[in-house]
């Protein structure tokens, strides 16, 4: 890294602050003859808020690498870029299929996945996992909408 | 008196004591699941109620309430995620215990504090409530305005590493507190026509993607993802001494009374007492532990807040606009009812506080696997809609983002809950005032706690300036 990370996450919140300044005006609606600030005050303050405080941070970030050009640690260590990419993935792939053909199809799969995205350097057995997904999915949904009473995702499919 | 006496005695009847007690050890498990929380289970249990008698359905709902809020620590500190949005403090110093091997000892300090501040707060709303009451209705949207903007500063400006990136967090915090309609005119703002978004983002939501989702794919790609010694957890004993209690008195106080105080306000309660506590025990911290890297004093600020909000809530519903012989009685035995119920609570998770370091013991993939899955339940079970487990997902995301750019997560989610009172109360001022801001510095509360919130930005720089003076010299 060729500058230091509060640079980045300053010009970040710059952009980000631009951005934001064209939402307020195009998200929000403010009402004539008002008394008092009105809808646009908190979207503004948090403009401003995050507008500042990214100024400063990157300001900061370059004064820090004046005086020290070293480049910060990296925050993953080698390959965690990719692990994290793909466990999120998974993440987002479980929600959206859970859309689909809801919460009893859905979570022994992914349960058997996260095990396997998780276990690190620890030894799991695949039947292992699987017995663990299934039974675990099926108490949970006993618990949930038997015992509380909660609805669970049933899926557009089975809808 | 006789009201609270005989109230007292009709809680403790068996068949009563038997029932606090099922619905305490039903309320914990409720609080301790992340995504779960004692309102869903007051809510479940609502319909159940219509078939019983008054005093049995007041027995039932307080003791869900009581368990929930107080069990919701236990996975804070086993575990490092929070059962509900009571919790988030606890997490910062609970789970790095647990890392050390401290598992007892942050757990006895949890159910401690909880006990202190819900059986202490119901003492002193049954006594103080009038008082409390008479001096609250001297308030207005000017001191409620600066008390949410005091709490949001202090909690910014103690975030780890420097003030800008507390601030940064809690500016985003702020953005996206504004999703949804704005409190005063009913506007829609940054919705993009979504009917799901006309409500805002659920604080659920937001807790279970940039707590329980982020820290689980953040830690496993990390490498940190472990499980602490379960065998060094155990530990013998209750796990604390008087000294500690002696040793955190100041805090615990303080605790308490922000806590009951907090509590008291309409709107607010449990989520943001315990993040104030937390900031005002970290800022007086002079222990050679860090805040954040196992601190005692850490979980008995969070813990006693937010339980002493329980005691507070109630002095609205005690004290204000409800007169009447009858009504009146039924709401003293409300606060018998709890202060029984606080003690079950106390009894139950002393005798099960070695079970739950049983938690420990199951390896870290399964555990984990598990938890993200009743994340997504959670998320659904907010409005039954695959909505927020979107949400909830972008909100993870956001988390990563921030992790790595080292912003802190607390500013963010405490500017987040406040900002619609901070908005409402502001604006509501405002407009009582016919577009003047001149009673926020003339009014003595609300000038003082804005001049605390300006000392809260100031100080870091100033106390680093008297350092360097004091090196140079």
């Amino acid at each position: 890294m060729k500058v230091k990370r509060d640079t980045i996450t300053g010009l970040v919140g710059l952009t980000w602050s631009v951005i934001w300044f064209i939402l307020i005006q195009v998200q929000t609606t403010q009402p004539a003859n008002l008394l008092e600030p009105g809808p646009r005050l908190l979207p503004y303050v948090g403009l401003i808020v995050v507008f500042l405080s990214s100024l400063m941070l990157t300001i900061k970030g370059i004064k820090d690498w004046k005086k020290d050009p070293k480049p910060d640690a990296p925050y993953f260590p080698e390959g965690g870029k990719k692990k994290v990419a793909r466990s999120y993935l998974m993440l987002v792939a479980t929600g959206v299929l859970m859309g689909f053909f809801g919460f009893i199809i859905v979570a022994p799969f992914s349960i058997f996945a996260f095990i396997f995205d998780l276990k690190g350097n620890s030894e799991v057995k695949p039947l292992q996992a699987a017995i663990i997904a299934v039974l675990v999915t099926a108490g949970l949904y006993a618990m949930f909408v038997y015992g509380f009473q909660v609805k669970l995702p049933t899926g557009i499919l089975f809808n | 008196m006789g009201f609270y006496l005989s109230a007292l005695l009709l809680c403790l009847k068996p068949l009563n004591l038997l029932m606090i007690f099922g619905m305490v050890c039903l309320g914990i498990v409720f609080g301790a699941i992340p995504g779960l929380s004692a309102t869903l289970g007051i809510a479940l249990l609502l319909p159940v109620t219509f078939g019983l008698s008054t005093e049995t359905s007041f027995i039932l709902l307080l003791a869900i309430w009581i368990g929930g809020v107080s069990g919701s620590f236990i996975s804070a500190v086993l575990i490092g995620i929070p059962g509900s949005s009571s919790s988030i403090a606890t997490c910062f110093d609970g789970y790095p215990m647990t890392l050390k091997g401290e598992s007892n000892r942050a757990l006895a300090i949890g159910i401690t504090a909880s006990f202190l501040g819900t059986f202490f707060s119901v003492i002193l709303a049954t006594i103080l409530s009038p008082i409390i009451a008479d001096f609250a209705l001297t308030l207005g949207p000017w001191e409620y305005f600066s008390l949410c903007f005091c709490a949001i500063t202090l909690v910014a400006t103690l975030s780890k590493g420097n003030i800008w990136k507390g601030l940064m967090a809690a500016g985003l915090g702020l953005m996206l507190g504004c999703i949804g309609m704005d409190p005063i005119n009913g506007t829609q703002r940054f919705t993009f026509g979504n009917p799901n978004l006309t409500s805002g983002i659920s604080t659920v939501a937001q807790m279970l993607g940039m707590f329980a989702m982020c820290q689980i794919i953040r830690d496993s790609a990390r490498g940190e993802a472990k499980m602490p010694d379960a065998n060094a957890s155990a530990g013998k004993g209750f796990g604390i001494r008087i000294k500690d209690y002696f040793d955190n008195l100041r805090v615990i106080l303080f605790s308490f009374v922000v806590g009951l105080w907090i509590g008291f306000l309409p709107g607010m309660g449990s989520g943001i007492s315990n993040m104030v506590a937390y900031g005002y025990a970290k800022s007086t911290n002079k222990s050679k532990v860090a805040f954040g890297e196992g601190n005692p004093t850490g979980i008995w600020a969070s813990e006693t807040a937010n339980n002493a909000s329980l005691g507070g809530a109630l002095i609205p519903m005690m004290a204000l606009g409800i007169p009447g012989d009858g009504i009146t009685a039924m709401l003293i035995a409300a606060f018998a009812c709890v202060l029984v119920a606080a003690v079950v609570t106390f009894i139950v998770q002393i005798f099960a506080k070695n079970w739950f370091a049983y938690i420990l013991r199951i390896p870290y993939h399964f555990l984990y696997s598990v938890i993200l899955i009743i994340a997504y339940i959670g998320g659904y079970g907010i409005s039954n809609t695959m909505f927020n487990i979107y949400v909830m997902l972008a909100l993870c995301l956001l988390s990563l983002f921030m992790s790595i750019g080292g912003l802190p997560t607390s500013p963010l989610v405490l500017a987040f809950i406040l900002s619609s009172k901070l908005e409402g109360y502001f604006r509501r001022a405002i407009s009582m005032d016919k577009g003047s801001y001149a009673s926020f510095f003339t009014r003595p509360l609300s000038l003082a706690l804005l001049l605390l919130a300006v000392f809260c930005v100031v100080w870091p720089s100033i106390s680093e300036y008297l350092k360097k003076r004091k090196a140079a010299a």
